[in-house]
């Protein structure tokens, strides 16, 4: 399959010294919907935002449909929607105002399917943005997100703000619109169990490196958890268990089956092993 | 057409709270210096044969007394317009970009938009729009009002409340949005992006104030110390040497010390000792004044507007490269 997205040696070092990414290989195919999955300062966030072409690459390069958006920004953006971290809505515009701009803003925009998605979630058009709960504010976001049509969809940790409930909406809402479209969406988060549900790929960041890179089917049936002194296959690493008890991710041998959530686990764990970002860059 | 009536009216809507406010002050300070000069005016008309300056006043301590009491009230606020533009422009232009990326709104703005170039084009047209109509109701008030505050003379040929008054507020004002928008832009965040602008903006003015006489220096007229008629814009003044050098005061404090001890005539003739100037033989130099005559007012009005618009829209290209490359956060 073609890849949508896609990051060669990536490296991003911020002004203070930090390296975000550390050096990055993606490959992401069109179609489904890929979890990014990290723990908070993995560089999710900065991975997404130099395909949107807000992050600089400091090494690589990054593709967004054979695009570079550094150097044809605008021809990438046309081909993904955006859903930044914290959705900010401007306070000063209704619901139906953002969509309106939007219009303005790129006259392909499909101003109707915003307003089928919100009207199903009834979210009121005429509402004041700053009047909606965060749910609907990400909901409206991700609508604005999804009119403009764009092959991808880049969702930046939307749920994290959300209640339980808005979140279970949200990740309706992306389903179905991948689902029913045949697009792609790249859905970054920190709690693996927020996602594991609605994905088809699984990448796990950690200290700016992708750990690990598959399918939720292939991972989840290549991958066992063994208490870690009877583990005999590949270990990939031991861990605290829910009871505290040190369990063993490994790739075939023996134990049970690992949840996708012991996987990611598993694979943050690894990653403890791994030098310093500043160091490996 | 209907795409832009719509940009105009979300593009209110975000500068709703800035746009009243300025609104409101203009109107209100527009009003009462039309009030002012409708009462100036009535005096004036009411004491025909009333000289208010430079004539005489027999007679007329009535008139004067009514006239210079709402021409000083007047005065306080024309003297004070110059900083209108610049606020208005400021004012308006701070929050284009900083309260985007402030508020974090870029985000949505620069992705759904192909180019943020174009984004920026549409906000800046709106709040430029905005600028001129409030200054130019500032520019036609305040002429009206120093037309009143000096009925004896002709205001359009006369440097009297030069730059506080006219389309030099429109142009400070094309200054100040320049400024606040690349200020915003670079900055972020709006109010030290507004503290900032203050300081940016008090340069440039500063700048403008000690360039703008090296500018006009060579098309400027001599006059004599008793020349000083028809209010004309002063560039510069000092000695006319016998050799035709001129020397002004500063180069005269720093280099020739020697001519401020001297006779002076009435005629401001510089002499070596008293008996030359009252024979009137050997003189040193004369004193000179460097002005620009009233009659060209209306013509270095409209350069100086020309500059102020050109310095504004020149800072609004550099916002554009630097909204272009920022980070949205």
């Amino acid at each position: 399959m073609t890849p949508i997205l896609e990051a060669h040696d990536l490296a991003k070092r911020y002004r203070r010294g930090v390296w975000a990414l550390a050096g990055i290989d993606l490959e992401i195919p069109a179609g489904g919907i890929t979890a990014l999955v990290g723990p908070n300062a993995a560089g999710k966030s900065t991975l997404i935002k130099t395909w949107v072409g807000f992050e600089r690459p400091t090494r690589g390069s990054v593709r967004v449909s054979g695009i570079d958006p550094w150097k044809d920004r605008a021809a990438a953006l046309d081909h993904i929607g955006y859903v930044p971290q914290s959705p900010a809505l401007y306070d000063g515009l209704s619901v139906e105002d953002h969509l309106d701009m939007a219009v303005l803003l790129r006259p392909t925009f499909d101003r109707n399917l915003a307003r089928e998605r919100l009207d199903q979630l009834g979210i009121p058009r005429a509402a004041g943005a700053r009047s909606l709960s965060g749910g609907q504010q990400a909901q409206v976001a991700l609508a604005i997100a999804l009119g403009t049509r764009a092959e991808v969809l880049l969702l930046d940790e939307p749920l994290a703000s959300l209640d339980p409930l808005a979140r279970r909406e949200f990740l309706h809402v992306v389903t179905d619109a991948v689902r029913s479209d045949g697009g792609t969406a790249l859905l970054s988060s920190h709690i693996v169990t927020d996602v594991e549900q609605a994905c088809d790929r699984l990448i796990v960041l950690g200290v700016g490196r992708v750990l690990l890179q598959a399918s939720v089917a292939d991972a989840v049936a290549t991958h066992r958890v063994a208490p870690a002194d009877e583990a005999i296959g590949e270990v990939i690493a031991t861990f605290a268990g829910p009871a505290g008890e040190r369990v063993a991710l490994q790739r075939d041998g023996d134990g049970r089956p690992a949840t996708l959530e012991e996987i990611v686990l598993g694979y943050l764990a690894s990653a403890r092993a791994v030098p310093e970002r500043g160091q490996a860059a | 057409m209907n795409g832009v009536l719509h940009w105009a009216r979300l593009s209110f809507r975000l500068q709703r709270l800035e746009i009243l406010l300025l609104g409101t002050a203009v109107l209100v300070s527009s009003l009462l210096m039309l009030w002012w000069a409708f009462e100036l005016n009535g005096v004036a008309a009411a004491y025909p044969d009333c000289a208010f300056f430079n004539g005489d006043a027999t007679g007329c301590a009535a008139a004067q007394e009514r006239f210079f009491e709402i021409f000083g009230a007047a005065e306080i606020i024309i003297r004070n317009t110059w900083v209108a533009g610049f606020a208005v422009g400021l004012v308006l232009g701070v929050p284009l970009v900083a309260r985007e990326v402030e508020h974090g709104t870029a985000q949505l703005a620069w992705t759904v938009g192909r180019s943020r170039i174009r984004w920026l084009i549409g906000r800046v047209a709106f709040a430029t729009l905005v600028t001129v109509l409030l200054t130019a109701l500032l520019a036609v008030t305040t002429e009206v009002l120093a037309a009143a505050m000096r009925p004896d003379i002709t205001t359009s040929q006369s440097f009297e409340h030069y730059g506080n008054r006219g389309p030099l507020i429109v142009g400070r004002a094309m200054l100040g949005l320049g400024a606040g928008v690349v200020v915003g832009a670079l900055v972020g965040r709006q109010l030290p992006a507004l503290l900032v602008g203050v300081f940016v903006v008090g340069g440039l003015y500063a700048a403008s104030w000690a360039w703008l006489p090296l500018w006009y220096h060579g098309e400027a007229e001599v006059r004599r110390t008793n020349e000083w008629l028809g209010s004309p814009l002063y560039i510069e003044s000092g000695i006319e040497l016998a050799s035709g050098e001129r020397l002004s005061f500063t180069e005269v404090f720093e280099g020739r010390a020697d001519l401020l001890d001297t006779y002076q005539a009435k005629d401001g003739t510089h002499y070596a000792t008293e008996a030359d100037a009252e024979a009137g033989r050997n003189p040193l130099g004369r004193d000179y004044i460097l002005v620009i005559p009233g009659e060209r007012y209306n013509e270095i009005v409209a350069r100086e507007t020309a500059v102020f618009t050109g310095a504004g829209l020149l800072l609004i290209g550099g916002a554009a490269f630097v909204t272009s490359h920022r980070r949205p956060a």
